[in-house]
């Protein structure tokens, strides 16, 4: 029997038996997706703080002056990136999404009437370009209350918890003192438009946002940011982004490119360190759907010991036989497989866009407005290639054993099998 | 005939395939009480950390400081320290109180203003309230807790958390010069040197905080015999009992009327992120539990769906299909109280041996800014694992249900043809 | 060095000698002598004074004393006398700020940023108190007109700013038109709003020379928050040992 005859009798097998292939599959299918679906949960829990960096603070990568980086913790403006609007624009000519920033310290200064009480706070303020930043950043989308900034106006978006401590709403009027880039003390008048409550605490904590024209006329900037944050193409590797931007910027031998893992990288560290949580919970995902998997395979193979003893009463041989299981078995994984990867590829799609809603599922705990109540998934491409093969792995691997036992007994025995 | 009898025996005819069934619903029972062990000790050590490191069972502090705690107030403190904790401690219910201070400041390293913060605590209390022992990581606790060889007296030896040394740039056995607002709002400044390094199982405390005695905190932030707050530990007996619990609160409220007295959960910010966290986890049971559902319907389904021939013969035999959907209900309910009790056995043992033994998340733990601790002690809930015993069994009897139904709605002939 | 000294101390005792004939010239002097000779009387060759300072602010009142030693415009050591600070010192170098603690082992040398910080919780910062503060280098000073300050006529002066790295671009001075000191200043950041006021009052004859024995700052930001620093008592030209100044002689 040539291979071919083995596959073709294998696939009327699988047709013949619909059901039973239906079930097995299913298995196979339902494992798969769960294992998919799980996977990208947890790279999603883990990768939120990355996202949360990308999406709010770093961008995928940033250009910034060399010696700015170490000092980034003080937001000193003494380090910029002197003719910001070139280089964003030889970035954006290159393709990339970039847009600048001028990221300063500041005392927000409020008054009573119509705040609570007077009030003192440090905050970090964030001059941004409204038209470029969500080309890079996510801002618009995470505005709670009022609306995004418009260019030239003296407003400002504010953190949810920081507006919650000091008692902020739309339409209040604060003052930001602070010092231009040379030193003079500056005081900057802006109206609150915006709430934003992001996913990321620092964020919400300490954070305003003005219109980058606004903060760079008060802060006597000329021209200069403190940093043009990009974002990576889907699908490019940091490595690749840092490269194309460095070709960008080779012109200013003083301006350096830092991805966000360099950035911000002791939060990085807590993704890596994760990571094994995460595989002892993925672990547990794949013993249970390869006992399903191996449990319905298995069954199905012991089920058909008459119809074993049957193929070799009529003359097949075993090696034959055994083929014409095993390629069963695996095209039962691979069925199962490829359904799991098109449920999974379903499942993940919606835990990305979607995510799952915590806080509607679990009303009853009081987490209150303080915690992000969304998990998202992430797209994790290699496990769909590695859950087809796992699929078909044990679809396999948990054939041959009984296959070959049943083979072992005699065509009489077999047949009288139940 | 008896129809349990009759599924009992049919359990035990087919050895194979039951242990097939068995094994399915063991295999699914033991991952979900692993994972929820797993979970329940991921809950609990982040409870713990937060407890340690951060209110206690209970946080007594100034009843303003919340209000102004942004501007780091330390004149709102809480006077007479220890009289006030002699007196907390003495409240029947709990177990033991310390008293910290917790004091913001800065190392000014050439053009540079590190940030960090002075926790004065009471080591010799603290060796039973924070077990901070286990924590040491170079040095030792009895070269903080001496003057050591300094014979300046100006010079305080403290325990260091691991990462704060290295933003620092500083090797153990080395000093700085930390400048503090102090609580009359002035200025002061005190040399401190790195006698022990400490690994927090809090990374936030690893990155920016020291641990130095009380009474040098007190004077370096000029609050002389006063706390910045109490920290209670409850007995076992109040942290079980609600009851009993409100009844401590209540009584150590009336001991210091004046003071803010919290319970760890009406603590927003703190149990908050449990509460955040312990959602996460409860969104990843769900899938479990989706998936090892599955695994237990999917055997069910297939054990039924193979005996289709046996359904019809028994059909002929006159059986009615309330009897055989009752009798392959029995068996599905017999499979499944073996697999999970089976389940339960092992995964119940696992999960205490582990929580002996603990799992080692590696080194690879040093630098993370979570309050979970690099050993995960897998704690086994008695609630959620008889849960899970149940549904094990309950999921797989009902499962039982629709196929046979299905097949005993096809006529017995067409039954016994199939196959 | 000594010469130029003395030089400067003649020529200041001259300027108050003669002070009484220029004002009743009855017109004003142009911007820059004003500031030039507001700028003489706020520097001595050596002085000692015993001062309080007094910061209000959300939280309350509270006081500390002190003991500042000057030598010239670029020298300055200030000793806390006050329970609270007993024996913290700060020394100002030409251009560096040392903070000495009685209860650290080492000194603590302020740069940068740090500068910034506020001393003890006032209105002052380290930056007020760094050297090389002389007017007419870092601001383009005009005359604006004669205006009375609590009853007292005085010259008022706008001051913009020629550099871009000092910390008020433009400062508003009423100065005293018979004792040639700042009866009032009023610093602006950028944007033109008002910052913080300094009111000087009780002026008085030490030595010659016409010092506001106390001055009030407040911050115009910030409603409840003000310092007040008073002179308890000011000698000028007191024999000041060398070793006050420097650096290896502050932990002593």
């Amino acid at each position: 029997m040539k291979p071919t005859q083995t596959v073709a009798l294998a696939a009327r097998n699988l047709r013949r038996h619909r059901r039973r292939t239906i079930i097995t599959a299913g298995a196979v299918a339902v494992g798969l997706m769960m294992y998919i679906a799980v996977d990208s949960l947890l790279v999603g829990v883990e990768e939120e703080s990355n996202r949360n960096l990308i999406w709010y603070e770093t961008g995928s990568a940033q250009v910034m002056h060399e010696d700015y980086l170490a000092e980034r913790d003080d937001r000193p403006l003494k380090y910029t990136v002197d003719d910001a609007r070139q280089v964003q624009q030889a970035l954006e000519a290159a393709g990339l999404n970039a847009t600048s920033r001028i990221v300063f310290s500041g005392e927000l200064i409020v008054y009573r009437d119509p705040f609570p009480e007077d009030g003192s706070v440090m905050v970090t303020a964030y001059g941004i370009d409204p038209d470029t930043d969500n080309d890079v950043y996510r801002l618009p989308q995470t505005i709670s209350h009022g609306s995004f900034l418009d260019p030239g106006e003296n407003q400002a978006l504010m953190g949810a918890w920081l507006a919650e401590d000091i008692g902020a709403e739309v339409g209040y009027p604060i003052t930001v003192v602070t010092r231009t880039r040379h030193g003079y003390y500056q005081t900057i008048d802006l109206e609150i438009t915006g709430i934003v409550n992001t996913p990321n605490p620092m964020i919400n904590r300490t954070a305003i946002f003005l219109p980058e024209d606004v903060a760079a006329a008060y802060l006597q900037m000329d021209g200069a940011a403190t940093e043009i944050a990009v974002a990576g193409r889907l699908g490019q590797s940091l490595p690749e982004l840092t490269e194309e931007i460095e070709q960008q910027i080779a012109g200013a031998p003083e301006l350096v490119v830092a991805d966000w893992r360099t950035i911000a990288a002791d939060v990085v560290a807590l993704a890596e360190a994760k990571e094994m949580g995460t595989g002892i919970i993925l672990l547990l995902v794949f013993i249970i759907a390869a006992v399903g998997v191996s449990n319905t395979i298995l069954m199905s193979v012991l089920e058909r010991t008459r119809e074993l003893g049957m193929m070799r009463a009529i003359g097949m041989r075993d090696r034959e036989v055994f083929a014409t299981l095993i390629t069963e078995a695996a095209g039962i994984g691979l069925i199962g497989g490829v359904i799991g990867m098109v449920l999974g590829a379903g499942a993940v799609t919606y835990l990305v866009e979607a995510g799952i809603d915590y806080g509607s599922i679990m009303r009853d705990t009081d987490v209150g407005y303080r915690v992000t109540q969304v998990i998202y998934g992430a797209w994790n491409l290699p496990v769909f290639g590695r859950a087809l093969l796992v699929g078909i792995g044990i679809a396999v691997a948990t054939a041959v054993f009984p296959v070959r036992r049943a083979l072992k007994m005699s065509v009489i025995e077999s047949l009288r099998n139940a | 005939m008896n129809i349990p009898t009759l599924a009992w025996r049919n359990v035990g005819r087919n050895r194979r395939r039951s242990a097939l069934s068995v094994t399915a619903i063991a295999v699914a029972t033991l991952s979900i009480v692993m994972l929820f062990s797993l979970l329940e000790g991921m809950k609990s050590d982040l409870e713990h950390n937060l407890t340690t490191f951060y209110t206690g069972d209970v946080e007594i502090r100034h009843r303003e400081y919340g209000q102004y705690e942004h501007l780091n107030p330390l004149h709102l403190s809480v006077p007479e320290a220890d009289a006030t904790r002699r007196a907390i401690a003495a409240i029947d219910g709990v177990e033991l109180a310390v008293n910290r201070i917790t004091v913001p400041g800065a190392v000014m390293q050439d053009d540079e203003r590190i940030g960090l913060q002075a926790m004065g605590v009471q080591f010799d209390r603290e060796a039973k309230f924070s077990e901070i022992r286990q924590y040491v990581v170079a040095g030792s606790l009895q070269a903080v807790t001496t003057p050591g060889d300094d014979t300046d007296p100006r010079v305080t030896p403290v325990l260091v958390g691991n990462r704060l040394l290295e933003r620092l740039d500083l090797e153990m056995g080395e000093r700085f010069t930390m400048v503090v607002r102090t609580a009359t709002r002035g200025t002061n400044a005190m040399t401190f040197r790195a006698a022990a390094v400490a690994d927090f199982p809090v990374q936030s405390l690893n990155e920016t905080t020291f641990w130095a005695p009380l009474e040098r905190v007190q004077r370096l932030a000029q609050m002389p015999g006063e706390t910045g707050e109490i920290l209670v530990g409850l007995t076992d007996r109040a942290n079980r009992d609600p009851e009993h619990r409100a009844q401590v609160l209540r009584e150590i409220r009336s001991t210091v009327p004046e003071l803010e007295v919290r319970h760890f959960t009406e603590i927003e910010t703190t149990y908050g992120f449990m509460q955040t966290a312990s959602n996460i986890y409860n969104v990843i049971a769900v899938f479990f539990l989706l998936l090892a559902s599955t695994v237990v319907i999917n055997t069910t389904m297939m054990v039924i769906f193979e005996r289709r021939r046996e359904i019809g013969t028994l059909e002929a035999m006159g059986m009615r299909s309330g009897e055989l959907i009752r009798m392959f209900f029995y068996e599905a309910l017999v499979l499944g109280f073996i697999g999970a009790l089976t389940g339960l056995i092992a995964g119940t043992g696992l999960a205490l041996v582990l929580n002996q033994i603990g799992i080692d998340m590696g080194a690879s733990m040093d630098s993370v800014e979570f309050e979970i601790s690099p050993v995960l002690h897998p704690v086994v809930n008695l609630r959620s694992t008889l849960l899970v015993f149940v549904g094990a069994i309950v999921v797989s009897g009902a499962t039982s249900y629709l196929p046979t139904l299905r097949i005993t709605r096809i006529e017995p002939v067409a039954a016994l043809r199939e196959e | 060095m000594k010469t130029i000294r003395m030089v400067r101390r003649v020529a200041l005792t001259l300027v108050t000698v003669l002070l009484p004939t220029v004002t009743a010239a009855q017109s004003p002097p142009s911007a820059e002598e004003i500031i030039r000779r507001l700028e003489e009387h706020r520097t001595y060759e050596t002085s000692r004074a015993e001062m309080t300072m007094t910061v209000s602010d959300r939280f309350g009142e509270r006081q500390s004393t002190m003991i500042a030693y000057s030598r010239g415009a670029e020298e300055a050591l200030i000793e806390f006398t006050s329970p609270g600070e007993r024996g913290q010192k700060v020394l100002r170098t030409e251009d560096e700020i040392y903070l000495y603690y009685p209860d650290a082992a080492e000194l603590v040398r302020l740069q940068g940023a740090a500068l910034r910080e506020s001393m003890l919780g006032s209105d002052v910062s380290y930056e007020d108190l760094t050297g090389g503060k002389t007017l007419l280098d870092t601001y383009d000073v005009s005359f604006d007109e004669e205006e009375e300050i609590d009853g007292h006529p005085t010259y008022r002066v706008q001051l913009e700013a020629r550099r871009r790295n000092v910390p008020y671009p433009r400062q508003t001075v009423w100065i005293d038109a018979e004792h040639f000191v700042a009866r009032r200043t009023e610093q602006y950041a950028l944007s033109g709003r008002h910052l913080k006021t300094v009111s000087a009052s009780r002026i008085e004859i030490i030595d010659g020379v016409p010092v506001p024995m106390q001055q009030v700052i407040s911050d115009e930001l910030k409603r409840n928050s003000s310092t007040t620093v008073r002179i308890e008592a000011l000698e000028i030209g007191v024999s000041v040992d060398d070793s006050i100044f420097s650096l290896e002689e502050l932990s002593w």
